[in-house]
């Protein structure tokens, strides 16, 4: 039994608990534009023989760091009927900016820039986080406080640029 | 069966445990560890990790010896390094939150050691800084790329491999996992990526006792 296949499984186990102490705990869900920070812009693209993407930015949050690296993280969701894809992401404070991924092999965490732009398919989601995917922010001019917010521009294939507002925080591996 | 060749690591999840953690039951204070090494909900390694039989360097650039410096304190080491942007700065801040969670005494015993996988960079006046802000009482290592390779040897980690992101950047690869050493110098429970807060908040009282009788 190799790790990759059972961090596979804890990740969904972890996630099916987490969604059943959630209930269980009696907090509500979350809404649209709910708190400050969460900026949820839907942008429908011009359709292509009636196929559209419609995304919705979730969440997204850039963390506290004390050097000149640091990572984003947001979740995507698509309500429309085609697939998009995330093809290449901006940042007011970063020079460099990538899409990364943790690759683990065997209890080993690798961090490397994703192959092929991150696919968002229609009805689903696409969920940064750590462990998983990020943006990376590269050569910060300064570092990033808390408190402090990231303007990040995404562009994707379908839908375009969609500019979100990111606070800098703290960022645990399950929120 | 619960047993994996050194190096890998097997993971075992209590997922009802897990859930009861979620919703905040606590644990006492007093009382030893538990009952069976199958309350953790750290991955069980078998052999267990003995402590690394080695001297490096700490953040006000003193000789730090893993074994004499930890004797007797339930010992967190996580190797990683400071440019990592994602699990090793999600990894310290869940233990430096979980830490204040605990009472004074239990806090007392436990001593977190962070060790860099990317000597270049971690000088010990970096790595003080970036630990600073999650815990001031975290302890850092670092020594020349001969001492860490020595280090990774015998924690069975493997080489570092670098990623070069271009403009000067790279990651490094390093173990995806904390090794947790109760006073007896064993480690036989590591806490993979993907653990969380109430999964530590689980498991570190019962290991500040645990003496694996
Ligand atoms: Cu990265």
């Amino acid at each position: 039994m190799d790790w990759k296949r059972w961090s596979g499984l804890v990740m969904l186990g972890v996630a099916a608990v987490a969604a059943v102490a959630l209930v269980a705990c009696g907090d509500d869900d979350d809404d649209d534009g709910d708190g400050a920070g969460t900026a949820s812009p839907t942008v429908a693209a011009s359709p292509t023989q009636g196929q559209v993407a419609k995304l919705q930015i979730i969440d997204p949050r850039a963390r506290d760091t004390t050097n000149d690296v640091s990572a984003a993280y947001f979740t995507v969701k698509n309500t429309g009927d085609a697939t998009d894809r995330l093809l290449s992401v901006t940042a007011d404070v970063s020079t460099k900016v990538e899409v990364h991924e943790m690759v683990m092999e065997g209890g080993t965490a690798k961090m490397q820039a994703v192959k092929a732009p991150l696919e968002i398919p229609a009805g689903g989601e696409l969920v940064l986080k750590p462990g998983g995917y990020h943006i990376m922010l590269m050569n910060l001019a300064s570092p990033l406080k808390e408190g402090q917010q990231v303007k990040l521009t995404l562009t994707f294939e379908k839908s375009g640029k969609i500019e979100v507002t990111a606070p800098v925080k703290k960022i645990e591996a399950m929120n | 069966m619960r047993t994996i060749r050194p190096g890998l690591v097997f993971l075992l999840l209590a997922l009802a445990g897990f859930a009861a953690a979620a919703c905040g039951g606590d644990d006492g204070d007093e009382g030893g560890g538990a009952s069976s090494i199958d309350d953790y909900l750290g991955a069980q390694v078998t052999p267990f990790f003995e402590k690394p039989d080695l001297v490096l360097t700490d953040t006000e650039g003193r000789p730090f010896d893993i074994r004499k410096d930890t004797e007797g304190f339930l010992t967190i080491l996580y190797v990683g390094y400071t440019h990592c942007p994602d699990i090793c700065p999600t990894t310290m801040y869940d233990i430096s939150e979980v830490l204040k969670t605990l009472t004074e005494k239990q806090r007392s015993q436990i001593k977190v050691v962070f060790a860099t996988a990317d000597p270049d960079r971690d000088t010990p006046e970096v790595i003080r800084k970036w630990l600073d802000h999650f815990d001031t009482t975290f302890i850092g290592l670092s020594g020349d790329s001969r001492q860490i390779s020595d280090l990774l040897k015998q924690l069975l980690m493997g080489t570092p491999q670098r990623t070069d992101l271009g403009e000067g950047n790279y990651a490094v690869s390093h173990a995806a996992y904390a090794i947790a050493y109760t006073k007896d110098n064993t480690g036989r429970l590591v806490y993979p990526f993907g653990i969380t807060q109430d999964d530590w908040k689980h498991d570190l009282p019962m290991l500040v006792n645990e003496t694996w009788k």
